[in-house]
């Protein structure tokens, strides 16, 4: 597992340094004192795990936690206790810690991330696009190519710059928008139920008032979209 | 589908919960429960509860004492009308997210989604 | 202090019945059931069966609060006044919210700062529930 600190003062990235020492299999790639460094070292260069404080000059923390183009974990540090329920609004925060922080809570933090990651088996990315070649969909992760069959496709998710591709066992995050790859996906198979969800219609497994159930997966209706999903089941 | 239990003393906090489980998140609700023991008694000798839907306060004990007296591991999701015990449920490993009463119909859906 | 009749519609002095012309000055909001029917999207069934709920649990969360209020054991009263916020939100009281908010606060630091004001509230959902 790899991370980067992000923290303004000297002495904080240095205490995190030392907290990380203690967890195994834990990589500090590396350490930036300002907001903007690490968004552009995050352009490069995907992360497992961000170490980040909340609060640094000149630097909107929460707007900072959604807009950032990344996949990875965040666990945020920080001094304010008053934050943590603000925090559970965003997905890409798995956990709040208080300084001064204990290892036992570090090591505790540590785990929960390490079990998030091999949940959801994301690949990280570097790369963007994704083809369609013949019944299959290209997908551009770490300048690899990855072919996914359509049928393999369970539904896509839109995440800002960033799309959700969720297999039967894998999730890939993919530099795309929903509406790039709306064009690449035929339509027979694949319907836009929502803002921010396309789904396989194939994949449907119960369907209620206002979400169909695909997997495990609750997907939202929304009321605009709803007459088409209508229409396709009519034509079954 | 996956199973819940609804742990909640307020009776119409319970209809709205059972109401979003079943409508919108499409769970099968295994139980609902009124105190913290009876739910532990339930949800300990049942390995098929997949979610439970946590008040904090509850009349013989709070959310956070029954998770420390869990020993089965479902995922759980606080629902609380407190805002400030926020920082207190991150140091729970089950709780996958934190929502505050009265529920709304997308963050409900966006909190089963964590499970 | 009396509040002049032409500020109030004449459905609202039928709700408000009862009430004295102070209490219509403090409130500025009204009990409805915007929450309730956006939550049912339709359903009306669960709408009744939800209101059915409230209709019957509410008197009894009110006559707790009355008892912890006598007792004048001041955690019992913020437990009580912690579980009927639910209700004062579900019946899109965001104003009176605040006001529970605040008594609860006060009462966790041994004082009762906007008991008044939450008392009203209870008054004017008791009303609300008690019609329909």
């Amino acid at each position: 597992m790899n991370c980067i600190i992000v923290d303004d003062q000297d002495s904080a990235r240095l205490v995190v340094r030392q907290l990380c020492e203690g967890i195994k299999d834990l990589d500090i790639i590396e350490e930036f004192s300002s907001a903007i460094e690490a968004i552009k070292f995050l352009n490069q260069q995907s992360v497992d795990v961000i170490f980040l404080d909340i609060h640094m000059p000149g630097f909107s923390g929460f707007d900072f936690v959604q807009t950032l183009k990344s996949a990875a974990q965040i666990v945020l540090i920080t001094a304010d206790k008053d934050l943590a329920i603000e925090a559970y609004e965003y997905e890409s925060i798995s956990d709040y810690l208080v300084k001064p922080i204990t290892q036992e809570r570090f090591k505790k933090s540590m785990n929960k991330v390490k079990n998030k990651l091999h949940r959801t088996s994301m690949i990280q990315h570097g790369g963007s696009s994704s083809d369609l070649i013949g019944n299959d969909l290209y997908i551009n992760i770490d300048r690899r190519l990855t072919k996914l069959k359509f049928d393999d496709i369970l539904f896509i998710k839109a995440k800002g710059d960033y799309i959700d591709v969720k297999t039967h066992k894998e999730m890939y995050v993919v530099h795309s928008t929903l509406k790039k790859i709306k064009d690449k996906l035929p339509d027979n198979i694949f319907l836009q139920t929502h803002r921010s969800y396309i789904i396989n219609f194939t994949k449907i497994i119960d369907i209620e008032d206002n979400s169909v159930l695909i997997e495990k997966n609750v997907i939202p209706i929304s009321r605009s979209n709803r007459p088409e999903l209508i229409r396709r089941l009519n034509l079954l | 589908m996956k199973n819940c239990v609804i742990v909640e003393d307020e009776f119409t906090a319970q209809e709205v919960a059972k109401h979003l489980a079943v409508k919108y998140g499409d769970l099968n609700i295994l139980g609902t429960f009124d105190n913290a023991e009876d739910a532990l008694k339930f949800i300990n000798k049942n390995e098929t509860v997949d979610i439970v839907f946590l008040d904090i306060h509850l009349p013989d004990m709070s959310g956070f004492s029954f998770l420390e007296n869990l020993t089965s591991t479902p995922k759980v999701v606080l629902v609380t009308s407190d805002k400030n015990l926020a920082l207190t449920a991150y140091n729970f490993d089950l709780v996958v997210d934190y929502l505050v009463k009265p529920l709304q119909k997308d963050r409900f859906i966006e909190a089963i989604n964590q499970c | 202090m009396a509040q002049e009749p032409p500020f109030i519609s004449p459905s609202e002095k039928t709700y408000l019945k009862g009430l004295v012309h102070l209490k219509i000055k403090i409130m500025s909001e009204m009990p409805n059931f915007n929450y309730i029917d956006q939550l049912a999207d339709g359903d009306e069934a669960f709408k009744s069966k939800l209101l059915q709920v409230v209709k019957n649990e509410f008197p009894l969360e009110l006559e707790q609060y009355h008892e912890a209020v006598s007792s004048s054991d001041l955690s019992k009263i913020a437990s009580v006044v912690h579980k009927l916020k639910n209700k004062i939100s579900m019946l899109g009281l965001e104003s009176s919210y605040l006001i529970a908010q605040e008594y609860e606060e006060s009462l966790k630091q041994n004082k009762t700062s906007k008991k008044e004001s939450f008392e009203e509230v209870l008054t004017l959902m008791t009303d609300f529930i008690n019609s329909f």
